[in-house]
């Protein structure tokens, strides 16, 4: 099997604003995600030779195409869970890496809040009683989760509300200096502990934002990339694991940890050469879909020791200027969270970063970046992480 | 009852307790005084007392879809018997049975096992007070359970006291209602936590 490592560069991208986008269909955030993009590699929709749309709802393949009014190129429609736009992107490149096509486009969006709720669609309304997961909403798989973090490691309730409101805060604080974040408002920890409950023991600042939004990229081949622009982004590795319901059907599944990020977080470590994840990497955009995902993710990725993320999320670590920050952009909790753009909105991020754009959020020169989705319940899902490096 | 949404039919007296291994009859649930409420808010939706009112607006944030016969017949196995699979090669039990085993990858290999009649333990669980399924009486306890003999199943449990909800708490199984649409039924099993104390006290 071979590495992905520097064979395919990011040369441009584009992501609308995050949030409830009453005023704008999902056809113009896919114009206003695209354009960006073509704009930032500076080049003319006319040059892409293919693309790959990452959508979570009714739309296909034929959306993108009849919106962006390509001339008859290959558009492939991705669906992958809340790991979507980064499967979307993971095809994507392993047709440039095969040197099938020399320019492509990758684009996610979803527009959610047309749905007219709060929350997500609930698996419950079937046919039938779902055997394997009755009743059960989103927030439900990490809530349980949560609980069950709080009786492997002792934790007490009030532990646990101060470390999961800690990492709300952060995302708060992230996601306040971001013009394009869905929320942008600092919380405190007082606000976040005390909020009302949604599904116990999660509260309101535990849940991400279910919000409209696209983003895409631009792909070349590595060795074309300088004729496109010097600030290029590499991909360095990629992973993508699919649980087989061993959650479910293993009695012996703890459900404190998601062997799908430990599985793809694996295969893209071993594709880049990471050997430590905590000391090689500088800035992680991760699932936060809930607060106790982010800090169960920390753990999987190695950014910590199991057990442990309490400690390093209270200590700061995890911080803006913490010595590894995790969602410099405010993470699925502020920026929001269009399940089939997310994960290109991670890379827009990291990519951002790199080229030291990220305006207020800038690190100090951040060489090696990691972008990490998780959808479903832990053992029944899909887990994906890509690993992005400055070039040279 | 509490709720000035219910009034109590007259012929919730003369309800007839059924004893089976998976059934409590109406006295068995009134022995808990302090479920009395929740039992009658239960109870409303079982005819035997007439809601004056709509009592939640949440928890019907999508219209239910109406149940498919012919999807229920081909799993009435698994739904209306609780029957999980045992893997012949392997031992393990896994609920919905699977046509490949989880463990040993084994194909076709599952014998039935009846679950209904085994209790469980809790193994984790969430208290969720914006449900989308239909609901009489929040929070719903969303609970994944590990059966005695081994086995794991995600079960909504019903005639419990959130406050008495934990991680290891004892249940056993009970068969409901989930939802009504388009004049069907759909039933699956929930569970309940094992009164065993109450029944002790019951016999002296």
């Amino acid at each position: 099997m071979e590495s992905i490592k520097d064979k395919v560069a990011i040369i441009g991208m584009g992501c609308t604003k995050f949030g409830e986008n009453w005023e704008k269909s999902v056809d113009d955030l896919i114009v206003d995600a695209a354009y960006e993009a073509y704009q930032d590699a500076g080049i003319e929709q006319k040059d892409i030779q293919a693309a790959w749309f990452g959508t979570t709802r009714l739309i296909t393949g034929e959306n993108l195409a009849g919106v962006l009014k390509f001339d008859y190129i290959p558009v492939t429609r991705v669906e992958n869970l809340c790991a979507t736009a980064s499967d979307a992107l993971r095809n994507a490149a392993f047709a440039v890496a095969a040197g099938v096509y020399d320019l492509v486009l990758v684009l996610g969006a979803d527009k959610l809040k047309d749905l007219g709720t709060g929350g997500l669609d609930s698996a419950e309304i079937q046919p039938t009683a779902r055997v394997d997961y009755p009743g059960a909403a989103p927030a439900h798989f990490f809530a349980r989760m949560a609980t069950r973090y709080m009786h492997r490691y002792g934790l007490a309730f009030e532990e646990m509300k101060q470390a999961l409101g800690r990492i709300a805060v952060k995302n708060h604080h992230n996601g306040a200096l971001n013009p394009k974040a869905h929320f942008q408002r600092e919380i405190t920890l007082e606000q976040a502990v005390n909020a009302p409950t949604i599904s116990w023991p999660l509260g309101l600042f535990d849940a991400c934002g279910v919000s409209d939004g696209a983003a895409a990229a631009i792909l070349t081949r590595a060795d074309m990339a300088k004729k496109f622009r010097d600030d290029y982004v590499l991909i360095k590795g990629m992973g993508l694991a699919t649980g087989a319901r061993q959650g479910f059907l293993q009695d012996d599944c703890d459900m404190v940890h998601m062997e799908e990020t430990l599985r793809a977080s694996r295969q893209a470590f071993a594709m880049a050469g990471i050997k430590n994840a905590f000391e090689e990497i500088d800035i992680a955009e991760v699932h936060d879909c809930f607060t106790i995902t982010e800090m169960v993710i920390c753990e999987d990725l190695g950014f910590c020791p199991r057990g442990r993320a309490r400690e390093y999320i209270e200590a700061g670590i995890f911080d803006l200027k913490g010595k590894l920050a995790v969602n410099p952009d405010g993470g699925l909790k502020c920026f929001g969270h269009p399940l089939g753009a997310t994960g290109l909105r991670m890379v827009y991020e990291i990519y951002k970063q790199m080229q030291g754009k990220a305006g207020p959020r800038q690190r100090n020169n951040p060489t090696l970046g990691l972008t990490h989705n998780h959808g479903m319940n832990p053992g029944s899902g899909v887990g994906s992480v890509t690993i992005l490096g400055q070039r040279d | 009852l509490d709720d000035p949404s219910l009034d109590v039919d007259q012929n919730i007296g003369i309800t007839k307790a059924r004893s089976t291994a998976n059934t409590k009859g109406l006295h068995d649930f009134l022995t808990f005084r302090t479920l009395y409420q929740i039992f009658g808010v239960r109870l409303a939706a079982m005819a035997h007392t007439v809601p004056k009112k709509k009592t939640l607006k949440r928890g019907n944030l999508y219209p239910p879809v109406r149940p498919s016969a012919s999807a229920i017949w081909r799993d009435r196995d698994a739904i209306f018997r609780l029957h999980a699979g045992k893997c012949r090669s392997c031992g393990s039990v896994q609920y919905p049975p699977q046509r490949i085993c989880s463990r040993c990858k084994a194909k076709d290999s599952m014998e039935p096992v009846r679950l209904s009649d085994r209790k469980a333990r809790i193994f984790t669980y969430t208290l969720d007070n914006l449900a989308q399924v239909p609901a009489y009486d929040l929070p719903i306890v969303d609970s994944i359970l590990d059966f005695e003999g081994g086995g794991r199943g995600c079960f909504l449990m019903t005639d419990r006291d959130p406050r008495e909800v934990k991680v290891g708490l004892e249940v056993e199984m009970t068969f409901r209602r989930m939802h009504t649409a388009g004049g069907m039924n759909n039933y699956f099993w929930k569970c309940t936590p094992v009164r065993a104390a109450g029944r002790e006290k019951e016999s002296k």
